[in-house]
């Protein structure tokens, strides 16, 4: 299961890749980066592209961040269960 | 390192619906980029190829073939022809999927794939069944796809495809990938499937893929593009990607390479009319001399010449057996007693009206031969064949049956997105309101292109009062989907005929139709040099079978004819009864065909927007005097006293006043007629005034020369062309003179055709003393007759009355109907077909009264089973309107309305006729056929024509007018108009120059509208 959401957050990117990641005042280091991708948003309605990062934490989380490549900021766009 | 790459995965706008690019944009794209090879594989088809391969070959760029293959089962592979057979081998299994499976949905099947040599195949992807396996871990399913594949194609002509395309799950399927390369020994190469041309296309890809799945564009679907990644990657950009594989990026490069480009564009595929050439040209000879005997009696030695002169460039050329073979349809017609005509530039061929292909006499008209076939321009000669409409398919049979199905079939076109079809579309993708979508579809000018949206809504006042902004989007995506085809269709005429099977060239297909069509157009056919036939539906062909069937031609010169026509009288007649026509023939005066020839070349975008009708009828009354530019010119133009009017007299100017060599002079008529971009016609006119200096001419009189000629750069009519459609406008205005009755009759039973709607054919007929008798179950039949000097309407004219006519006379034809319970009892009619009966009076012969008639219906008290009936609709006036208007016309609106109208001070059309020139004048009117014709100075005219009760009056609108009142006249729907206007008189025409017109609303018309005619 999974929980769908568009929050903004603070990652530590170098490279573009993220290594870590600070939600609700709590930081989460990137274990390992299961799959990446890019998705296109509603375009019709100006939305631009994101670079999606499914990746799980040191801590066993599971997440997606995506960086709006648009907007230039990083959103938590998923959290499983 | 990159360079080696080469991309084996591109779709270009020929996977329908799905790509965005046309393979010529992406093949420039590739050059662009730095590519040397580039192949195209869309979607189950080869449609796009031949245009691919011409457009490689001119950049350099080494073109590869190849489909996107959907499989029954769901699996998809990319094949690529590696070999002449490899293409031969694609095409019959693209030909066998399309035959064999659901229209749109062509599958190949694993027992197809058994068959299949010299293809190359690429598997690898998410799309399919083999990509989903691997993406869901099932390893098993996907080995036994390629276990399936490698039972049918050998290990060495499969490759495992790597992909790194943005998309999720790439890791987990190029895993996959790489272990059952390593499992069965197959080469992994890097591929990326390209769908658009550049990245910015992506949306454009999106909302054809919306459009193509039917789902808005809010909606989710598994289909639709994740990202904009599927463009056509840089070398760079693909070394990047795969910069830890360098060797998968060579591998794609030398499979691409590894494919031989598919066609020959030198070759000359047409079916051999004999053994061998010589033997064709042979029998050629002899036809030929047959009919010029058969013709001409004795033969001249300038006949001799000009005949020698045809025979030896047709011969040189190659084209003997395609002469034999259009003489031998032509023939096979003409024994049947099927009406058969040759059009266009063929009437310029003496050979061809000796083999009785046409029937313009080119020599004595001193035609030119060079117009039609030079050996410079050694394309296909075009022969189009007009044919009686309700017997052309028997002739295409004919065709059929005599080269062999294998070797025959229709040619396809590609329809596109126009201006109405891409609003309806993507007004359906975006949501907007259908009432809408529908009423802005409608205002747009009928063929406007869809990139044209945005200019006509600044310029045509009825698109005011819509929103631009709320439309923004589609305005915006009808420009980029404009032009781009979205199905095949079937050319209109156009059957190709070959030497080799057909699927040796490319797949056939099945159009909606049903019709088996070569899935390639009329273009691509005559680059592969096959030979191609335009055989042609023509209803007036049909109209003067009726009227004389055994009369081939009319008596020449008929001064009555020529009367009639002169005073523009020839509503009905071909090619002559549009406003522009009837309003030129009273100021030409035709006494002879030859006016009639140019009476049709004049009403055309050329001369028109040339500004050569004006001098030309000037000249021709004598108001001016016939100059020349160059007195090398008098010989050329003086039949059309000095101006340009045909494309013939465009070649021989260049030719004479240039020095161009014939296939040089017809390049620059193409060039006039077809590019006419700035820069070209520049060019060639430089090259013109150059040439024609060295011949001496003045450079002054050599630009004047040139800008004469490019003032005629639209589109005109051969003189041929034109020859031959006045022979039939003669034919027409002939029987229409002669026996109106028997011809209007003909006129009506074969519609739709020409330019006017029934009634006005009817209100016509009227005008010409012809009495119209009402539809009548007891004496009509299905089409309309003659009876006397009167047409008894046909009972097929009732509109919903359909196959039950046949049915009707059929059963009259046993016995005729003695009473209204005889005829109920021995015709079963669904309720609406004898309602509709009724309404148009087809039962009045009863003498029963028909609105008792319906009630009796209506109430079950009938004697045909009805007596359960209690939904009979109510026979409104609207209904009343359908039934009986195609027959009616404005009579059913304007009587009842006329003394209104005469009391609010509005003249009839009658009474605009015996108006004077300038005077102020009211008028109302159905407004028939509202155009608006390109004018030299692009400023708007609009023509139409104003019809009452009483006939027809044509009215003009200026510019100015249009912008305050063209949404009034251009409406979804036909409203009747009323116009103030003045009236103006020229060389014996009569228009009304409209000033304000405003519509009178139906709602009104409905309450004057009294209960009657039931």
């Amino acid at each position: 299961m999974s929980r769908v959401r568009r929050e903004k957050v603070v990652v530590w990117a170098p490279e573009g890749t993220p290594r870590a990641f600070r939600q609700r005042q709590r930081c989460h280091r990137v274990r390992l980066i299961l799959d990446t991708w890019r998705e296109v948003g509603d375009w019709w309605r100006g939305e631009g592209e994101w670079v999606v990062f499914r990746l799980e934490t040191t801590e066993g989380g599971l997440y997606e961040l995506a960086y709006d490549t648009v907007q230039g900021h990083w959103l938590l766009t998923r959290v499983y269960d | 390192m990159t360079n080696s790459f080469a991309h084996a995965w591109v779709h270009s706008c020929f996977s329908f619906l799905r790509g965005e690019a046309w393979p010529e944009t992406l093949v420039a794209l590739a050059a662009e980029l730095g590519y040397t090879a580039l192949a195209l594989t869309d979607w189950m088809s080869v449609s796009g190829a031949v245009r691919f391969q011409r457009k490689a070959m001119s950049l350099g760029i080494h073109a590869a073939v190849g489909a996107d293959l959907s499989l029954e089962d769901g699996n998809r592979f990319v094949a690529l022809a590696e070999t002449a057979e490899g293409y031969r081998s694609l095409c019959r299994l693209l030909t066998e999927s399309h035959l064999g499976s659901p229209r749109k949905d062509p599958r190949v099947t694993w027992k197809q794939l058994e068959a299949v040599e010299g293809m190359i195949f690429l598997v690898g992807g998410r799309e399919g069944r083999f990509g989903e396996a691997l993406l869901r871990r099932d390893e098993a399913s996907a080995r036994g796809i390629l276990t399936s594949l490698l039972e049918r194609v050998p290990v060495e002509k499969i490759r495992l495809f790597i992909t790194r395309d943005g998309m999720p799950g790439n890791r987990l399927l190029e895993e996959g990938i790489l272990f059952l390369a390593n499992t069965y020994g197959i080469r992994p190469m890097a591929a990326h499937p390209v769908w658009h041309a550049r990245k910015d296309g992506f949306w454009v890809h999106d909302l054809l893929t919306c459009l193509r799945l039917g789902i808005p564009l809010e909606a989710l679907h598994r289909e639709r593009p994740l990202n904009a990644e599927r463009y056509l990657k840089s070398p760079q950009e693909m070394g990047e990607l795969f910069r830890d594989h360098p060797e998968w990026l060579r591998e794609a490069g030398e499979v691409v390479a590894r494919c031989r480009s598919p066609f020959d564009f030198g070759a000359r595929l047409y079916p051999r009319w004999a053994g061998g050439a010589a033997e064709a040209a042979a029998i050629l000879r002899r036809e030929v001399y047959e009919g010029a005997r058969r013709h001409y009696g004795r033969l001249s030695p300038r006949l001799v010449d000009r005949i020698e002169h045809e025979l030896r460039i047709i011969t040189e050329l190659g084209f003997a057996d395609y002469f034999c073979l259009v003489a031998d349809i032509v023939r096979f017609a003409r024994e049947r007693g099927f009406r058969v005509t040759g059009r266009g530039s063929a009437a310029d061929s003496v050979v061809a009206y000796c083999l009785g292909i046409t029937t313009v006499d080119a020599f004595r008209r001193g035609h030119l031969f060079e117009r039609f076939l030079n050996r410079e321009r050694a394309e296909q000669p075009d022969i189009d064949l007009d044919i009686d409409y309700r017997y052309r398919d028997q002739v295409a049979d004919y065709v059929y049956a005599r080269y062999g199905r294998e070797h025959t079939a229709a040619v396809c076109t590609f329809q596109t997105f126009r201006a109405r079809s891409a609003i309806r579309a993507l007004g359906r993708v975006l949501e907007l309101p259908a009432e809408e979508i529908e009423r802005l579809a409608k205002r747009m000018p009928w063929g406007l292109p869809a990139d044209a949206i945005a200019g006509a809504w600044k310029k045509l006042p009825e698109l005011r009062g819509l929103s631009e902004e709320r439309w923004r989007l589609l305005v915006q995506a009808a420009g980029r989907i404009a032009g781009l085809p979205r199905h095949i269709g079937t050319h209109l005429g156009g059957i190709v005929v070959a030497r080799l099977p057909l699927d040796q060239v490319a797949p056939r297909q099945r159009s909606a139709k049903g019709v088996e069509i070569l899935a390639l157009d009329k273009e691509d056919v005559e680059d592969l040099g096959l030979l191609k036939l335009d055989l042609l539906s023509l209803r007036t062909l049909a109209v003067l079978e009726d009227v004389a069937p055994t009369v081939d031609r009319c008596p020449d010169a008929d001064e009555r004819t020529y009367r009639r026509i002169g005073r523009g009288e020839t509503i009905g007649v071909f090619q002559l009864e549009s406003p522009a026509q009837r309003a030129l023939q009273p100021q030409l005066r035709p006494r002879r065909l030859e006016d009639l020839v140019h009476a049709v070349a004049l009403i055309r975008p050329g001369p028109i927007q040339g500004d050569m009708v004006g001098p030309y009828l000037r000249r021709r009354l004598g108001e001016e005097k016939v100059t020349y530019l160059h007195p090398e010119l008098e010989p050329i133009l003086a039949k059309t006293y000095g101006v340009v009017l045909f494309q013939e007299q465009v070649i021989e100017v260049a030719r004479v006043v240039a020095g161009f060599q014939a296939g040089e002079a017809d390049r620059l008529r193409r060039v006039m007629t077809h590019a006419r971009s700035h820069g070209q016609m520049a060019a060639i006119g430089r090259l013109f005034v150059r040439r024609a200096m060295a011949r001496g001419v003045r450079q002054e009189t050599a630009k004047a020369i040139f800008r004469m000629l490019a003032g005629y750069a639209s589109y005109g009519f051969s003189e041929a062309h034109a020859a031959a459609f006045a022979e039939l406008a003669y034919a027409t205005a002939f029987w229409a003179e002669h026996d109106p009755a028997a011809y209007f009759a003909a006129l009506l039973s074969h519609q739709p055709m020409g330019y006017y709607p029934m009634h006005t054919l009817v209100a016509e007929a009227r005008h010409r003393g012809v009495a119209i008798l009402p539809p009548d179950v007891t004496t009509s039949d299905v089409a309309c007759r003659r009876e006397g000097r009167a047409i008894r309407l046909g009972l097929g004219l009732i509109a919903g009355v359909g196959r039950s006519a046949e049915e009707i006379v059929r059963e009259r034809g046993r016995r005729s109907f003695c009473s209204l319970a005889d005829f109920r009892e021995r015709v079963r009619l669904p309720r609406d077909v004898y309602a509709a009966l009724c309404l148009a009076g087809a039962l009045d012969g009863f003498g029963a009264n028909r609105r008792q008639m319906l009630l009796e219906a209506e109430r079950g008290e009938g004697l045909f089973g009805w007596r359960e009936v209690t939904d009979f609709p109510e026979p409104t006036r609207s209904w009343l309107r359908e039934s009986v208007l195609p027959i009616e016309g404005p009579t059913i609106f304007f009587r009842p309305l006329r003394p209104w109208l005469m009391a609010k001070g509005f003249s009839t059309t009658r009474q605009v006729r015996d108006q004077p020139r300038g005077k102020a004048i009211r008028v109302a009117g159905l407004p028939l056929r509202p155009h608006r014709p390109p004018t030299r100075s692009g400023r708007t005219v609009v023509f139409f024509s104003l019809e009452d009760e009483y006939g027809l009056v044509d009215a003009v609108m200026f510019e100015d007018v249009y912008q305050r009142h063209g949404q009034d006249l251009f409406q979804e729907r036909l409203l009747p108009l009323a116009v103030e206007g003045r009236v103006e008189r020229r060389r014996g025409t009569l228009s009304l120059v409209v000033e304000r017109l405003w519509p009178i609303r139906l709602r009104s018309l409905d309450e004057v509208l009294p209960p009657r005619g039931i």
